[in-house]
């Protein structure tokens, strides 16, 4: 499956651009992590891609073809979790999944009984979705994205709510199966994208701001990470973004990214969440 | 299909809301029978066409107030949280559409069901009555030009806005207050209570039952309204112009 | 946060609510209604138009817009999603006592502004019959308490339910009832439109007053009740309906209270002073009531009664004093009174007697029996005190009952015992003790002596040409004395309607129809010496004629009537029907008896019919009278239960009723008249039929009960038989 979105550009009734004439190119197989501030144009990326939105410009092309010409087909080979959804509290977690296989044509029950597994919710099956946890509603969430032979995995912030264990379990479950599919992923855990990410997409203010391998966006942050020590009261230099403060028998270890360290910093090895923030903050300083 | 439709059944029926307005619709029903059926109709027999007109026609607005109760579910804001992730399933939207409808009709007949049943209690018990085949008429006349009509109305009125579910809640409420008469009369019941007057006396001392054809056009031209409205329903959602709007 | 502080909080919230300023603003224009689309009340009197109506409506409307308000505002917290923020600050419970509490000063602030704003207008258009107490006590007593009702019942509903459209829907059922067949005609079901048939210009309104204010109090304690009950249904800990029922009714108070507050409103209901608890239909065979066997053992030689009425409290106490010799000592008297009434004691000479006060209300009376020892000479007296309950089968319409600081008006078992056991006197004394402006009327002739007492009442006292079914009334009244075709007429009235009574004319009117008839049936003939009393009476229906008097209701005289000449037929007209009784009253037409239709009422309707039609035209007589007649009997012909009276045993006893009366009233007034018009037809025309009544008058007034005259008599006067008559 290949999927191209050329010079797309959103704007919402009221106005508000969402994307402004972004290309992205997604082949399968591949995992790609969404990374950016809040209201950058993530999930509308991401609804575009559905087709739950139309462009204001641009297209999107599925193998080729306009997306909104194969929708059947688009929506055949998709899962998806939204970032914000609702659930049929009044029936089990069985029947629910069961009704959403038929939304989607599957009428084999063994698919159910793969995603409860997957998503570790057989135990329950047969509880009632209105007397499940947030972090339980969460996995239902992403069973029924999982359910069918989906070849296009479209998850907005997917990881949110569930505890430590489960969020290592999914991430890994979901790089599995981007052995031979896409799977879109938007967070802001940048730890995850981290993991199992063999790109990232990193957008803000509807304008994409990298695109490429983790270690491509961690490269260019090289020399614009870097540690000192401060005393309480002390001002953050100008220019910087403090990533991190630890309190040390020394005094508060801080953690920047700047364009320019200052001359007291020490240059360290940046991580990918250093890189997106360098990434985020260097498209701001432009602007 | 059928799948869906087992869950829009479970969903709709087996739930205590619907349990609750079924007991209403009993309750009003035996109510309308016992205070103002009882009566007659023009001056019928209590088990005339004309009366049993009045009846189905007294308790419609309450049915269609559980119509639109349940089609409400279906446009309500928790629906559409739901909808994010239906609509993004491969389910044809038009049969999809209309298998919820199936799930609302099934609702509606089964309401149907009881409340012919409470009047046929009625008949027996007050009237040693049992000639129901004479209530087949005023069945057809009253019930299906209406519940169509309400259900393409509602579909349509429910893909515009869900506040105006509110509004024709309260529109069918006020009916149950208001009385209109003549051949348009939505529901029926001025009708059914006036134009018998207007006949002349068969044998048996009252006018048999016998709808102008005035009546019947209104009749049917409720019901071409109503699959009118479905049918742009069917139109809107087939178009998809607005991707991030709901559907049935 | 204390529950006033959580109240204060509230109260300011909606007063900067749009929603609640909204719907405060729309409950001020809902009055506006009552002016013309929304008539509960009887438009005919000034009051009612201009304030009975406006005031239903508002209430109603208004009703419905708080109960809107009720249910959006406790939605609020779930809509918005800041419960689990506000039930972390302070108790659910709590918060939905402050809210009501809130809600109940809001709208009671809301009907402060609006009883201000109508005050100007009413002020205006009532003149002279302005009444700022009546004023007050319709919004105080009539729309504000129903709004709290309808606001708790609907923040209730939603308690319960936690669902906008769920406790929509069971409201409007609520409200349903209210309008309902069922539940209409009665006081105590219409909790959200309280029955009020007429409001009075010239007489009283306090029982009106008195019986809605009861049933806005017991209606609060069942919405109470029913809030109260609703707190332990509040979600909490995330349960469902259930788990936070059986979480909530730890809190053992809470249920407590709740039933507390619904039984002590059953217990209102139960036992409401206001309505008897008779048939719903007036009983007309219980005047002839068999008597108990042991009268003939008892003779009464001398009766007097002592009645004062009470017009703070609304009661009558008095006291019936029979000089009797009992010569059996060992079988039962008994006597008939208003099942309102308490006996007090009941002595004979200086003992005292057991009594049963049986539970057989009938036409507004209840039976009391004891044993009178054998004695000679002895006075039994019966001290009896309470408030008059109004006859079930009447009370939808009122029946005029009253004692008020303004009117008083008691008749029959209202008054004193009635239909007793025992023989009594032609004449008995009365005396009775009254607010000091107001002047009595005992069996329509006025009462000369009085004495004045230092507690601002006056005693009347007079001997009174009967022992029982005395009617007493009592009014501001003012009187114009006539002459007319030979006798002394009394025109009696409450004196607020002085003017209109010289604007409109009313004697003449009234002489134009006693010569009508005088030059075609002949002179009137009744048994009291060319007097005549004619008074105004509290009421909303029409009138009642008997020997030498007339009362009407008071909308006759009212301007809303006067002032329309077309409105003849309904309403103004019924004074001439009144007064044309008075030929056909003294002719003792059998009343429900023999014929089904034939009454004296056949006789005046058609008598009142041609002097219309003398008055105004063929063409208006017939559309106003001949033709209402016929629709009427055309109805009645084809009812299914008329074709098929086999059926009618079937029905429930209040359709029964229903369908009895309405066969009734068409029977006397539609069907009897158009069986007088037939046979006028019959022998030859207006001029033939008038002579016939003519010679009908002459030979059978006077007979009165003892020799009733009969339908055959009237079809031998007219030579002509039954089938002859027979409607097709």
């Amino acid at each position: 499956m290949k999927i191209e979105a050329n010079n797309i550009t959103m704007i919402y009734p009221s106005g508000k651009k969402a994307l402004q004439n972004i290309t992205v190119k997604m082949e399968s197989p591949s995992l790609i992590g969404i990374l950016g501030p809040n209201g950058a144009g993530k999930t509308t990326l991401m609804k575009l891609i559905i087709a739950g939105l139309i462009p204001a410009k641009g297209e999107i092309l599925l193998d080729g073809e306009p997306l909104l010409k194969q929708e059947k087909r688009l929506k055949a080979a998709l899962g998806y979790l939204p970032q914000s959804f609702g659930l049929y509290d009044e029936l089990p977690v069985w029947q629910f999944l069961e009704y959403m296989a038929a939304l989607k044509g599957i009428s084999n029950k063994k698919a159910i009984k793969d995603v409860l597994e997957q998503t570790n919710l057989s135990e329950q099956r047969k509880t009632r979705i209105g007397a499940l946890s947030g972090g339980q509603r969460q996995r239902v969430g992403i069973a029924q994205a999982l359910l069918g032979n989906t070849q296009l995995l479209i998850l907005d912030e997917p990881t949110v709510g569930l505890d430590p264990e489960e969020r290592v379990k999914f991430r890994n479950l979901f790089s599995e199966m981007a052995q031979d599919k896409i799977v879109l992923l938007s967070t802001h855990i940048v730890e995850d994208v981290q993991s199992i990410c063999n790109r990232v997409l990193v957008i803000n203010d509807g304008q994409i701001m990298f695109d490429g391998e983790p270690a491509a966006l961690i490269a260019q942050t090289i020399g614009h990470v870097g540690v000192y020590v401060s005393q309480i009261g002390d001002k953050t230099p100008d220019g910087c973004q403090v990533v991190s403060k630890v309190n040390t028998a020394k005094g508060i270890q801080c953690r920047v990214v700047a364009k320019h360290l200052p001359s007291f910093a020490e240059a360290v090895e940046p991580t990918l969440e250093d890189a997106y923030l360098y990434c985020i903050d260097k498209g701001e300083d432009g602007r | 299909m059928s799948k869906i439709l087992k869950y829009e059944l479970k969903r709709q029926i087996f739930n205590k809301f619907f349990i609750g307005l079924l007991a209403i619709n009993g309750l009003y029903a035996w109510y309308t029978l016992t205070s103002d059926i009882i009566a007659g109709t023009a001056y019928t027999a209590p088990f005339s066409g004309w009366s049993f007109g009045t009846y189905l026609s007294t308790v419609m607005p309450i049915i269609s107030l559980t119509i639109l109760f349940m089609m409400s579910r279906y446009f309500s804001k928790k629906e559409k949280q739901v909808q994010v992730i239906t609509s993004a399933t491969p389910v044809d939207p038009i049969r999809f559409m209309l298998t919820r409808c199936t799930a609302i009709t099934v609702g509606f007949i089964l309401i149907i069901t009881v409340l012919l049943i409470i009047s046929a209690y009625f008949y027996i018990s007050f009237f040693k009555y049992y000639n129901f085949t004479a209530f087949l008429l005023p069945i057809i006349y009253t019930l299906i030009p209406s519940y169509v009509f309400i259900l393409g109305l509602g579909i349509l009125a429910g893909r515009v806005h869900q506040g105006l579910f509110y509004v024709l809640m309260l529109v069918s409420l006020a009916l149950c207050f208001v009385h209109i008469s003549g051949a348009f009369d939505f529901f029926g019941r001025g009708y059914y209570n006036n134009y018998p007057i207007t006949l002349p006396v068969s044998a048996g001392g009252e006018p048999a039952f016998s709808v102008s054809d005035k009546f019947l056009l209104a009749r049917l031209a409720y019901l071409l309204l109503g699959l009118g409205m479905l049918t742009v329903s069917i139109q809107s959602v087939k178009r998809k112009a607005r991707r991030d709007s709901l559907r049935i | 946060m204390k529950l006033f502080s959580l109240f204060r909080v509230e109260l300011r919230r909606m007063f900067h609510s749009k929603i609640c300023l909204s719907v405060a603003a729309l409950s001020l224009f809902t009055p506006l209604f009552g002016y013309s689309l929304y008539i509960p009340s009887s438009n005919v009197v000034m009051s009612g138009k201009y304030l009975a109506n406006p005031v239903l409506a508002g209430t109603a409307i208004g009703a419905v817009l708080f109960a809107v308000l009720a249910i959006i505002e406790a939605d609020r917290t779930y809509r918005a999603r800041i419960n689990a923020l506000i039930d972390s600050i302070s108790s659910p419970v709590k918060m939905a006592m402050a809210r009501i509490l809130a809600l109940i000063g809001f709208l009671t602030l809301t009907g402060l502004v609006c009883t201000i704003i109508y005050l100007p207008y009413t002020i205006i258009k009532l003149d002279y019959i302005f009444d700022f107490a009546t004023y007050l006590a319709s919004f105080f007593i009539i729309m504000i308490p129903t709004w709290w009702i309808s606001t708790i019942l609907a923040a209730a509903l939603y308690q319960i339910t936690r669902r906008i459209e769920l406790s929509g829907l069971l409201y409007a059922g609520c409200v349903y009832l209210c309008y309902s067949p069922y539940f209409q005609k009665s006081y105590f079901t219409r909790w959200i439109n309280p029955l009020i048939v007429t409001y009075s210009d010239g007489f009283s309104n306090a029982y009106t007053f008195r019986i809605t204010l009861y049933t806005r109090i017991l209606w609060l304690a069942i919405a109470g009740g029913v809030f109260v009950f609703s707190l332990t249904c509040i979600r909490r800990y995330q349960r469902n309906l259930i788990g936070s029922f059986w979480r909530g009714i730890r809190k053992v108070y809470i249920p407590i209270a709740a039933a507390v507050l619904v039984v002590a409103g059953a217990l209102l209901w139960r036992g409401q002073p206001f309505v008897d608890h008779g048939p719903l239909e007036f009983d007309y065979n219980h005047m002839n009531a068999t008597r108990l066997s042991s009268s003939s053992n008892s003779i009464c030689y001398n009766v007097s009664f002592r009645i004062t009425a009470k017009p703070i409290s609304g009661t009558v106490h008095g006291i019936a004093q029979y000089t009797i010799s009992s010569s059996n000592g060992i079988s039962e008297d008994s006597f008939w009174l208003n099942p309102g009434y308490r006996i007090l004691g009941l002595t004979y000479g200086s003992k005292k007697l057991d009594f049963r006060t049986l539970d057989n209300d009938v036409n507004g009376e209840r039976q009391t029996v004891f044993t009178l020892p054998k004695a000679e000479n002895q006075i039994l007296t019966v001290e009896y005190e309470g408030f008059p309950a109004l006859l079930r089968c009447f009370s939808p319409t009122g029946w005029g009952v009253e004692v008020s600081t303004e009117y008083v008006s008691l008749n029959n078992a209202y008054s004193v015992p009635c239909n007793t056991s025992f023989g009594l006197p032609g004449s008995s004394w009365l005396e009775i003790t009254l607010p000091s402006k107001l002047t009595p009327i005992v069996e329509h002739k006025f009462v000369d002596k009085h004495t004045d007492n230092k507690d601002g009442t006056r005693t009347w006292k007079t001997e009174v040409q009967c022992s029982q079914y005395i009617w007493i009334t009592a009014c501001d009244y003012s009187v114009i004395p006539f002459t007319v075709a030979g006798i002394n007429v009394d025109l009696v009235y409450s004196s607020k309607y002085d003017k209109n009574m010289r604007s409109y004319d009313i004697p003449n009117a009234i002489k134009s129809v006693f010569d009508y008839c005088t030059s075609h049936q002949g002179k009137i003939r009744f048994s009291d010496n060319r007097r005549m009393m004619l008074l105004q009476r509290n009421g909303s229906g029409g009138g009642n004629a008997s020997d030498g008097w007339v009362e009407w209701d008071e909308p006759i005289f009212t301007s809303v009537n006067l002032s329309n000449p077309l409105k003849g037929a309904n309403a103004a007209e019924v004074f001439a029907h009144e007064i044309i009784h008075e030929w056909w009253g003294g002719l003792g037409v059998e009343c429900h008896g023999g014929d089904e239709c034939w009454s004296s009422e056949g006789l005046t309707v058609y008598t009142t019919y041609r002097l219309m039609k003398e008055k105004y035209g063929e063409l208006y007589s017939k559309q106003n009278y001949v033709d209402v007649w016929q629709s009427k009997v055309d109805a009645q012909n084809r009812g299914f239960y008329y074709r098929h009276p086999e059926y009618l045993e079937k029905l429930p006893e209040r359709y029964q009723a229903d369908l009895k009366i309405a066969n009734t009233d068409t029977n006397l007034y539609c069907r009897m008249p158009l069986m007088i018009l037939k046979a006028e037809k019959l022998v030859g025309g207006e001029e033939k039929m008038d002579k016939i009544l003519r010679t009908i008058q002459e030979n059978n007034s006077g007979n009165g009960y003892a020799k009733p005259f009969t339908y055959q008599d009237f079809l031998d006067a007219c030579g002509l038989t039954k089938e002859e008559l027979e409607l097709e």
